[in-house]
């Protein structure tokens, strides 16, 4: 005998995200969730972010590692507050984790959420954390083939950052052929080089960034992300 | 031993084991997990119990002889870590006895054929029918059925 299911594993991260989403909406916060693999230069690329951001906008950043709180104590030195999730071994932020973290602060006191998931570039792809978009980060100093080998976050990823291009030098590294790749994947999806280090192409990517906290300003709705796989609950 | 009231389980890839927390107890499940690989899979795996727990308890049955899942090549999750994840977390309760079935999906689907044989990982049609793609197959990640025996219902 058998009992038809038929529901998404992950329903109940799902349901979390869903009520993370709505969160956001209400409070007109913009939630980006950033992936990468280890050592792509995400931190950096926050700090950065964090200390060319326009007064006024008001930001906190959640980051995720496997142990230790690092990271937190570099991106809290930018003068916004900013949480350390220490999974403690598991190699990705679920939608828990977040709300979780959020609970102790005024979410809807926040223009902007950035989320530093765990450097990994596989299992966060699987759980949605109720964000507006997942941006992936791609270092020159790894192979241009990544998003052929891990189309799954290239699938799912709005925007394409290429970081360390002060590196290209350096190293064989087609940017060209990597936006190839993930536009064989996902046609269409934007992308920025830059490096945060430098600062060289930052600008494209506080334009990018600033375009999209006005288009959630004017538009609540403007840009949001829905999820690939409508889940049935 | 009776595990299940228990609804967290932890996996330590350092000390290669699943744990689960009963009340104040820590219970080790299994002694060997295989590294940081299966730390994913075993995420899944509980969601996957927990969610099935959740229809069987609905259903008033006893105990599961197989759970079928669909997993598609683009979520990310390997299918026979996912089942020995399975396999170390049901240890008790309605599942486990139960036997993991998976149906697999290839990065694209499309409606004419199950597993289109795509040549270039990379093409966007079909190349039996040539209409465009459905990458949303190659993403599946559902809990599609429960099996059991009509002696199973209580």
């Amino acid at each position: 005998v058998t009992v038809s299911v038929d529901q998404p594993i992950l329903r109940e991260n799902d349901r979390i995200a869903r009520r993370l989403r709505q969160q956001f909406h209400a409070s007109g916060t913009l939630c980006l969730n950033f992936i990468s693999s280890p050592g792509a230069g995400k931190t950096t690329f926050l700090e950065r972010t964090l200390a060319q951001l326009p007064p006024g906008i008001r930001t906190a950043v959640v980051t995720g590692d496997i142990q230790t709180d690092n990271d937190a104590r570099r991106l809290g030195r930018y003068g916004f507050p900013v949480q350390q999730i220490t999974t403690g071994g598991i190699c990705h932020l679920d939608a828990a984790m977040v709300e979780r973290s959020l609970s102790q602060w005024k979410v809807d006191e926040l223009d902007l959420l950035m989320i530093e998931n765990v450097g990994n570039l596989v299992c966060p792809t699987s759980y949605d954390l109720g964000e507006h978009a997942k941006i992936v980060l791609l270092s020159v100093a790894e192979g241009d083939d990544k998003p052929q080998k891990y189309p799954g976050i290239f699938r799912k990823a709005e925007l394409v950052v290429i970081t360390k291009v002060d590196l290209l030098p350096y190293v064989s590294f087609s940017a060209d052929s990597a936006v190839a790749y993930a536009r064989a994947i996902r046609p269409g999806i934007d992308h920025i080089c830059l490096s945060a280090i430098t600062g060289a192409g930052f600008d494209g990517w506080m334009s990018w960034l600033q375009k999209r906290l006005d288009a959630k300003a004017q538009q609540p709705d403007h840009g949001v992300q829905r999820p690939l796989e409508t889940a049935t609950t | 031993m009776h595990l299940l009231p228990a609804k967290r389980y932890d996996v330590f890839p350092q000390s290669l084991g699943v744990y689960c927390t009963l009340g104040s107890e820590r219970l080790r499940l299994t002694s060997s997990i295989h590294g940081l690989n299966e730390v994913h899979e075993a995420g899944i795996a509980q969601s996957l119990i927990e969610l099935a727990e959740e229809h069987v308890h609905r259903s008033g049955l006893l105990a599961v002889s197989r759970v079928g899942v669909r997993v598609g090549e683009l979520a990310g999750v390997d299918p026979e870590s996912l089942r020995f994840c399975f396999n170390c977390l049901k240890e008790s309760g309605p599942l486990a006895a139960s036997e993991l079935v998976i149906e697999w999906r290839s990065r694209y689907g499309c409606s004419c054929v199950i597993n289109p044989p795509f040549s270039n990982e990379l093409e966007s049609f079909c190349p039996v029918c040539h209409a465009p793609a459905d990458p949303p197959e190659g993403e599946s990640l559902r809990l599609l059925y429960l099996d059991w025996t009509e002696d199973d219902t209580q």
